[in-house]
């Protein structure tokens, strides 16, 4: 187990410093060309959003152990939410943001309560569904623009000085930006590990029942932990949607829900450096693939193909993900 | 009126899903898996039976047999190649397989296949019936006939084999208590081998009928085994019998909510009723019990 | 030991991450030939939308190869880069990212769904990368860039043509409309319904469905219930084949009327016999006796061994209309995004779809044609 973020908090400041240095090495202009191109930065941004969102799930589905399989909805959600605040109600978008997050937990309290009645197989399907019907409201109704979403979001601002002018790409704000919000959210969850809140998770975890037989308030427990998942996708989501300048129902799809859980199973539930391992694995490895493809020039992307193998490979060989302590299943 | 030709509508869908309910439900209820990969299964019965119509050119029975074989293969080869190794550990890792499995599945049939709709060459004339009284005019056609009537049969067929063979009472029995069945005498594998080939079977039969009346795509697995999966919770997992009355169900409430409420959220019926049945009566119409142990 | 296995974790995804970014841009091996010129493309290529986006390639690929056939660009051949979307908004903003940072990438074409478009026009917009698309119908691309030239049907248009053929032609009085909730089917819809109020024509009901259903009955009984003359379908052929065949099978025997979305042998291949008879509109019919067109669909069906439908069509003229503003630019002086740009928003160009300009909106409004299924072919309607 991670007592301690990362391995240590040098291991925490090592990450954050590469990301700096990555974002910021071509406004010093050391050469004449930039070293990263606005692609790569795009793609490293995207990690990093991921990296929240992977965070946000195994605190839900690693800590709690209350698998979800509809994440999605709670990073759309907070999407959707912003988007409609800025563009309808003109609100800036540091408000929105943080609206976003707070309306994505007041759902995942809602969409808790059903939870707390199943268990197991049956969390993870009624947790599907939940998704699904998200994303089906979302496609029908007009206010969230039906299948195109909402184009056109403002950027966020500094003052008066929108993310897309700052640095030499427009996406070195947005990276910082990701980067603070991961490291918050890393932090934040490393602090309740060790509290009181996190002891009486692993107890629900480990054996609802005695736990419950103990006097924990698993119910409580169980709200408490979907609320905070939901909010930090909210707050992701939302990021994300205004660094595309939209929003659409794709972002609320099972296929992303189920992306999501094999971030938290690569990288190994219940570990901190290893959700930012399966983001970072999850969102590069598909990049990669492309630029294989593209030089020995296959006809199809092997991607989708392998990534179905890589779940089943990894459930066959290391069960718990990489970073995953060695008793993170239990029959 | 209206509704009532409606309901008639409703009632063929109904039975394909009702099909396809039997094959998770069966499974979940003797090996205590949520087999993920059901719609993928479902998805090659469809394909066989399309490629066995066009490129062999066999009729319509022989093509179904075939790929309801096909179907059962594919099912047993998951179970064996997929699952088995993996049962006697930690059921999340189980789940994962099979997702991994069916996407797997899922994109190698897209890759294979290219991903557009393809339709089943026609297969026999449909006629369409009527029938009036006062003014009112119902419509069935014969192509519904027929799937309900193939549904109807497999569901006979089935449950003589549940309820006159040893095998079959085995599998019933084992979906109440798996080890007090491998107590009295019962091989487990090969009861679970039966399993996953019955659950084949009935995919590959679904698909077929589903290609017979609409059209196929590679991904159709998704959404069918979903809502299959509704189905038996609905129905109670673990029943054949609430499978069948579920899908009936959920074929005539789907067509009801498309005319009536609207056809954008008709995928979303299907969820609502899986979620609310699970919150509210989780043992489903039929009752069927899955305990926790403590 | 544990300790070390993930540190080779780390390490990994450092280095793929370093390889997939590329460090700067990669290698010529994906940026087309030494001194070729570049041409780039985001479309689905897997997933459900793969049969546009490869029709798409394949009518750009079939132009390509003539004119580079034909000595190229002033001597110049031309590449064509592929980015496979999926499909997916977020992939079709990576792909177009990507391609925009290659400084050598003269032009982008695609996606052909209207929230990949969406998503790709900011980026090039900025990039100032001259985009053009044959597919994405959607209203709210019109004028969104300067350096955006759209050559898709739209659904305004199309919309009146269809209404003008049901109350004109067809002289049907109660129509019901049937499409699905994309962007595309309701533009069409609405647009529809509006213009059959100026025909007098009576709209009894306006339906939406999933465009993934494969279950319309529901739908068609409430449509036979109201005794209309005709049924407009503003979906593709999909779900328009699968709900011509529904309703043939209900005993609904009115006319099928569609937009341009039908026009494909799937449409023939999933209705069946429902087919015969449906009245649609096109930019593009392969039984055409204009000769560009016969030869177009000759030289299509002899390498691809299927029919070009609409979009490889369009994506044959797509590819000859920047081919000319490339020459146009080469003339000028230098082969460069500015040049090709102000050479696309002069474009006059004769193709096989018709004849191309493009208005102040960086649209081309296009001539249509009438089509109707007899004998399981498409032919011109009269």
């Amino acid at each position: 187990m991670n007592k301690t973020l990362f391995h240590s908090t040098a291991g925490a400041a090592l990450f954050a410093a590469l990301i700096l240095v990555f974002a910021l090495i071509d406004v010093c202009k050391f050469t004449e060309e930039a070293i990263f191109s606005p692609y790569a930065k795009h793609v490293i941004f995207v990690a990093l959003v991921y990296s929240t969102v992977t965070l946000s799930l195994n605190f839900v589905s690693g800590y709690m152990g209350q698998v979800s399989l509809g994440h999605a909805a709670f990073f759309g959600l907070g999407g959707y939410v912003s988007a409609l605040l800025t563009q309808v109600y003109q609100i800036s978008f540091w408000p929105a943001f943080l609206v976003a997050g707070m309306a994505a937990a007041l759902i995942g309290i809602v969409l808790g309560a059903p939870a707390l009645r199943v268990r197991g197989p049956f969390l993870v399907v009624v947790t599907y569904g939940c998704g699904e019907v998200f994303r089906i409201v979302a496609l029908n109704l007009s206010i969230t623009g039906g299948p195109a979403g909402l184009p056109g979001l403002v950027a966020p601002a500094m003052g008066s000085i929108s993310f897309g002018d700052m640095g030499t790409t427009g996406k070195e704000a947005y990276i910082l930006f990701a980067l603070v919000l991961a490291l918050g959210v890393a932090f934040f969850i490393s602090r309740v590990e060790n509290s009181r809140i996190g002891h009486a998770l692993a107890a629900i975890r480990e054996d609802e029942i005695a736990a419950s037989a103990m006097g924990i308030n698993t119910a409580y427990y169980k709200l408490l932990a979907f609320a905070l998942g939901a909010w930090f996708a909210g707050m992701a989501g939302s990021l994300f949607a205004h660094y595309l300048s939209f929003v659409s129902p794709d972002m609320l799809s099972s296929n992303e829900s189920i992306m999501m859980l094999t971030m938290v199973v690569v990288g190994g539930a219940r570990s901190i450096a290893g959700s930012f391992i399966g983001a970072f694995l999850l969102t590069v490895i598909p990049e990669a693939l492309r630029y294989l493809k593209d030089i020995l020039g296959l006809p199809y992307d092997p991607w989708l193909v392998l990534f179905g193998l890589l779940l089943m490979v990894m459930m066959r060989v290391r069960p718990q993900g990489l970073f995953g302590a060695e008793t993170v299943f239990r029959r | 009126m209206l509704l009532l030709q409606q309901i008639i509508n409703g009632l063929a869908l109904g039975g394909i899903y009702a099909l396809i309910a039997i094959g998770w439900t069966v499974v979940f209820g003797i090996v205590g898996l949520i087999n993920w990969t059901h719609g993928e299964v479902f998805m090659i019965g469809a394909f066989v039976g399309y490629l066995l119509l066009t490129t062999v050119k066999v009729n319509l029975l022989s093509a179904l047999i075939l790929a309801m074989a096909a179907s059962g293969l594919t099912a047993y080869l998951i179970e064996r190649l997929a699952y088995r190794p993996l049962r006697t550990g930690p059921r999340l890792a189980l789940f994962i397989t099979a997702l991994g499995a069916s996407m797997f599945l899922r994109n190698l049939a897209a890759l294979i296949w290219e991903p557009h709709s393809r339709a089943y060459p026609p297969t026999f004339e449909f006629s369409v019936l009527t029938l009036s009284w006062g003014n009112s005019v119902l419509t069935v056609n014969s192509l519904q006939l027929f799937i309900f009537g193939v549904t109807l049969a497999i569901m006979v067929f089935l449950q003589w084999f549940i309820t006159r063979t040893m095998m079959g009472k085995a599998m019933l029995a084992a979906s109440q208590d798996l080890e007090a069945v491998s107590l009295m005498g019962v091989e487990v594998n090969t009861l679970v081998t039966i399993t996953f080939w019955v659950s084949g079977l009935l995919g590959g039969a679904a698909g077929v009928l589903v290609g017979v009346m609409y059209a196929i795509d590679p991904m159709m697995g998704a959404m069918a085994g979903l809502k299959g999966w509704a189905v038996a919770v609905l129905g109670g997992v673990g029943s054949i019998t609430g499978a069948m009355v579920a899908g009936l169900l959920l074929g005539v409430a789907e067509n009801i909510s498309s005319a009536y409420i609207s056809s954008g959220y008709r995928d979303a019926i299907a969820f609502v009723i899986m979620i609310l049945t699970l919150v509210v009566k989780p043992t489903g119409l039929m009752g069927f019990k899955f305990e926790e142990k403590v | 030991m544990a300790n070390s296995f993930q540190r080779l974790a780390v390490v990994v995804t450092v280095a793929l991450a370093l390889a997939a970014t590329g460090c700067g841009g990669a290698g010529t091996a994906t940026t087309g030939g030494k001194g070729n010129l570049v041409i780039a493309m985001v479309n689905p290529l897997s997933g459900d939308s793969a049969t546009y986006g490869v029709s798409h390639k394949n009518g750009l690929e079939l132009a390509r190869d003539e004119i580079n056939k034909a000595g190229g660009i002033k001597g110049q051949q031309v590449d064509v880069l592929f980015h496979d979307d999926a499909g997916d908004p977020k992939q079709a903003a990576a792909g177009a990212q990507k391609y925009a940072d290659q400084k050598n990438v003269m032009a982008i074409v695609g996606s052909c769904l209207s929230s990949n478009t969406l998503a790709m026009v900011p980026i090039t917009d900025k990039a100032k990368l001259p985009h053009s698309v044959v597919s994405s119908s959607t209203a709210k691309l019109s004028g969104m860039s300067p350096y955006f030239f759209r050559m898709a049907v739209q659904d305004a248009q199309v919309g009146i043509l269809m209404a003008d053929l049901i109350g004109q032609k067809v002289q049907a009085r109660k129509v019901a409309i049937l499409y699905p909730n994309n962007d595309y089917g309701k533009g069409l819809a609405t647009a529809i319904e509006e213009q059959l109020k100026k025909h007098n024509v009576a709209v009894v009901s306006n339906q939406a469905y999933l465009a993934t259903d494969k279950d319309y009955s529901a739908l068609l009984t409430v449509v036979k219930s109201q005794e209309v003359d005709a049924l407009a379908v503003a979906g593709t052929y999909t779900d328009g084949g699968l709900i011509a065949k529904q309703a043939r099978e209900m005993g609904l025997t009115i006319p099928v009327i569609g937009g341009t979305g039908f026009y494909s042998p799937k449409f023939v291949e999933i209705a069946g016999k429902a087919a015969e008879g449906a009245i649609f509109l096109g930019a593009f019919v392969t039984t055409n006796p204009d000769p560009a067109v016969r030869s177009f669909v000759e030289k299509y069906q002899a390498r691809f061994n299927m029919e070009p439908d609409t979009f490889a069509a369009l994506g044959y003229d797509q590819m000859m209309v920047l081919s000319k503003a490339m020459e146009k630019a080469a003339e000028k002086g230098a082969v460069t995004r500015e040049n090709i740009r102000e050479a696309m928003a002069a474009t006059n160009y004769k193709g096989i779809t018709g004849a191309v300009t493009f208005n102040s909106a960086g649209d081309w409004v296009r001539p249509y044609l009438t089509i109707t299924v007899k004998d399981g072919k498409f032919m011109l309607y009269e």
